[in-house]
């Protein structure tokens, strides 16, 4: 009995150990996590004698880059055009990896975590999340690599934008050139506008619509005046500039702005969701607004006034299309750079890369060189696309909308701007985002991002709370006379307090910083 | 011996009562779970418009069969999604049926030394596992199974509750003696493992088979983790992958920009081509199982019913 289990124990010692050294094996080359050190200069790597050096110094490399799109059929296809061009360039290769919309949440941490040789990854904050990623230090600073190899982009891309991905004074991640503000805007359906004459000009804010949703509900009683919730009940048009999604804590852009508050305690929220109560009771909402699932399918059918939109310049444009009505948008209020609006769509050099200079190259390129740009945005010319002039181009003949077999998220990186005008854009579009750029306002919180973690406990009560009040609330379905007081309440007891002191004190610590 | 005889035995049957009551309530809750299938089967065939206008309506307002020619055009191949998942569920089946019994026989054979310690890695994983992380890290650094088939079978080929399984019917099934006698006449250890021991528990693999089919059919997590390639997918992970994108799209629609989410949605299909591939991923399958329903259940009482 006792050699048995001698033999036995000697026996799993001996498995045990065997793995032991079957995945130091596998893992050996990428443990080099904590050993990277500092990102700009590595030992290895050849840098060229100027930023448009001879390639012929530089050795081949492959780019991994990830990001969330849909699968395109014809991707191999593109990729070996651009890697032909990529070559002459700057020596390098591509290769992309779109992970679906669907699969965002579990792959990305998944795919960071494995310790896979990844160049360039998307990074927001919304997926694949910024912040998380840079606490754990899993990007790399490009302050340096943007000086020695991305010269171009700080000419190209707007210091808000590397504001908003600077944390202590270091740049993690490289903003998408293209809209920089969010504006709350109305989408409004000019069917009903022909038909009773109304003003557009006189809508300033979201009050104003109500002389037309009375007109609407006099004469078209199965239409909805104003058809919000689903895709559009966060976008209250107020002036307050929301510390974190779904818990209360605000600053309030035309009061002080170093005070954080708890918006739903004043007048204006209030008397947003008394209009908002009056309006449902009314007839101007839909009465299942606040369960309405999938609003783009309602939008088509054309029975609508006005809904709340997030205004880009000309984006009634790309609805008019899908939605096959006619649309204007009028926004209600100025249009705002938060840390959300630059934070929408980044692209970040996680530390698992082996040549980040390259890379910074590469993203030089993205950001300035229009046919490659082009190539990644559209295809190859003649198959997927025609030119029709210079500057705009069209589904190649035989390539049906519905069954392009290339199509590519071009938001999500780059600079938009560069991308060719689809036949049927307006010749300014571009000149349009530049102005609205201009035009719009930095919100008093730009750059500063609020660490949740000593209050974790109290957001998800506080969240918990929210979700049951304010959605309804938002669209008028519930009394407001009781369930206001009620949700703010419930709220406090959940912790909005804590949240909003803690808020308060890193804001002023941010402030005191700046 | 009493003879069953061809007329009713009074004694077994229950009353004309009961069994129409009994008739009743079943068919009641077997047309509840029919309905969902006719309101999508009838949803596939409607016209989007009517949809948008009307909402989902047991009988189509407007007859349309737009959806189904467009899934069939799309880039999305549901024919080749078919291919991959009937074969990912005959090999894997076939393979975890084979390792599982070869695995649990030699743990129950007393003459093999090293039997507590097998034994005790394979009831260790059923309490602990490594969570997806390393999960996933073994299976794609270690194994490098990233984006080939192998890895929708290797990952379910093993499985610690099928070796029990097997080893509780071999333990209590196969006595020492028959493996003794057929050692005596001269087989060697694989032949009265295939030809003997195997033939003898059909009923315990025709169980595991069963088990193992339905986690390989119904499986989609091994597809979203390891395959990018599209002519890779299973049929689960198709229909899964487009529900879950729409969902997606629209609770981060907020953050990215409503009209950059409203671009990405409409790349998707429509609500109706979305029923329409529903019903074809199910629809076959929904109609042979009749046809094998007769052996699943000759399978699992084959294992119930012993002297």
């Amino acid at each position: 009995m006792v050699n048995k289990s001698r033999g036995t124990y000697s026996f799993v010692a001996a498995l045990l150990a065997l793995a032991l050294v079957l995945s130091a094996c596998g893992n050996g080359n990428d443990n080099a996590a904590g050993t990277a050190g500092s990102a700009s200069t590595p030992a290895g790597s050849t840098q060229p004698a100027s930023s448009d050096g001879s390639v012929q110094e530089l050795e081949p490399y492959e780019i991994n880059w990830y990001y969330v799109d849909g699968p395109a059929p014809d991707l191999d296809l593109v990729l070996a055009e651009v890697n032909k061009y990529l070559t002459d360039k700057i020596n390098a290769t591509l290769k992309i990896t779109r992970i679906d919309w669907g699969d965002v949440e579990t792959k990305f941490p998944l795919v960071m975590a494995s310790g896979e040789k990844i160049d360039l990854t998307f990074t927001s904050n919304w997926a694949n999340d910024f912040r998380p990623n840079v606490a754990k230090k899993a990007f790399l600073e490009l302050n340096d690599l943007l000086e020695q190899y991305g010269q171009d982009i700080k000419k190209v891309l707007p210091q808000s934008f590397i504001d908003g991905a600077t944390i202590n004074g270091k740049l993690y991640a490289l903003a998408t050139n293209k809209e920089i503000a969010e504006q709350p805007a109305y989408l409004i359906n000019n069917a009903f506008v022909e038909k009773y004459g109304f003003e557009l000009s006189a809508i300033k804010s979201y009050k104003d619509i109500e002389p037309m949703l009375k007109t609407m509900k006099e004469n078209e009683p199965d239409s909805f005046g104003l058809s919000i919730g689903g895709l559009t009940t966060t976008m209250v048009p107020l002036s307050f500039d929301r510390i974190l999604e779904g818990v209360p804590g605000s600053v309030d852009k035309n009061g002080d702005t170093t005070k954080i508050i708890n918006e739903f305690e004043t007048a204006e929220m209030q008397d947003y969701f008394a209009t908002m109560r009056n309006w449902y009771q009314t007839g101007y909402i839909r009465k299942d607004a606040a369960t309405v699932a999938n609003p783009a399918e309602d939008a088509k059918t054309g029975k609508w006034f006005a809904r709340t939109v997030s205004y880009t310049p000309y984006a009634e444009l790309n609805f008019n299309r899908d939605w096959n009505l006619s649309l204007s948008a009028v926004p209600i209020q100025q249009p705002m750079i938060t840390t959300g609006s630059t934070n929408g769509a980044m692209l970040a050099i996680p530390r698992s890369s082996e040549n980040p200079e390259r890379v910074m190259m590469f993203l030089n390129l993205l950001y300035t060189d229009s046919k490659l740009y082009n190539m990644l945005a559209y295809g190859i010319e003649g198959t997927h696309y025609v030119k029709t002039d210079d500057n705009t181009v069209e589904l190649a003949p035989g390539v049906d909308p519905s069954n392009r077999k290339y199509a590519s998220s071009t938001w999500e990186y780059g600079n938009m701007f560069l991308q060719h005008l689809f036949k049927g854009d307006p010749t300014d579009k571009w000149a349009k985002y530049e102005a609205f750029n201009q035009s719009a306002v930095p919100a008093p919180t730009l750059g500063f991002s609020f660490d949740p973690q000593p209050v974790m406990n109290e957001i998800t009560a506080v969240r918990n709370a929210w979700n049951q009040y304010i959605p309804a609330l938002a669209v008028g379905s519930i009394d407001t006379d009781k369930y206001v007081q009620e949700a703010i309440d419930k709220m406090k007891r959940a912790g909005s307090d804590t949240i909003i002191a803690e808020m308060q004190k890193q804001y002023d610590a941010w402030l005191a910083s700046k | 011996m009493r003879s069953a005889s061809a007329t009713t035995n009074r004694l077994n049957s229950i009353s004309k009562l009961s069994n129409l009551s009994f008739h009743l309530i079943l068919g009641f809750l077997s047309i509840l779970c029919l309905l969902p299938m006719l309101l999508i089967l009838s949803v596939s065939l409607t016209d989007e418009r009517a949809l948008n206008l009307n909402g989902f309506q047991f009988w189509p307002e407007t007859f349309s069969l737009e959806s189904y020619r467009y899934i069939f055009a799309y880039g999305y191949s549901v024919a080749n999604a078919y291919a991959v998942s009937i074969f990912v569920t005959l090999a894997g089946t076939a393979l975890c049926v084979l390792l599982s019994a070869m695995y649990a026989y030699s743990i129950s054979r007393n003459s093999f030394g090293a039997r507590r310690a097998f034994t005790f890695i394979a009831v260790f994983t059923l309490l602990y596992n490594g969570g997806l992380i390393s999960f996933y890290i073994v299976c794609t650094r270690l194994f490098d199974l990233h984006n080939q088939i192998y890895a929708l079978i290797l990952p379910y080929a093993v499985n610690a509750f099928n070796i029990i399984v097997f080893r509780t019917y071999f333990l209590t099934n196969i006595h020492e003696s028959v493996i003794e006698a057929a050692k005596m006449d001269g087989a060697s250890e694989y032949r009265i493992f295939f030809n003997i021991v195997l033939r003898m528990s059909l009923p315990v693999v025709a169980t595991v088979g069963l088990l193992s089919s339905i986690t390989y059919w119904n499986d989609w997590m091994l597809a979203m983790l390891f395959i990018d390639d599209p002519g890779l997918y299973p049929l689960q992970y198709l229909l899964m992958r487009i529900e879950n994108s729409v969902t997606a799209i629209q609770s981060v629609a907020g953050s990215a920009g409503a009209s950059y989410a409203q671009a990405e949605l409409d790349k998707l299909p429509v609500e109706s081509a979305r029923m329409a591939m529903v019903i074809v991923a199910i629809g076959p399958i929904a109609l042979a199982y009749p046809f094998f329903q007769r052996f699943f259940i000759q399978g699992l009482n084959l294992g119930a019913v012993k002297g």
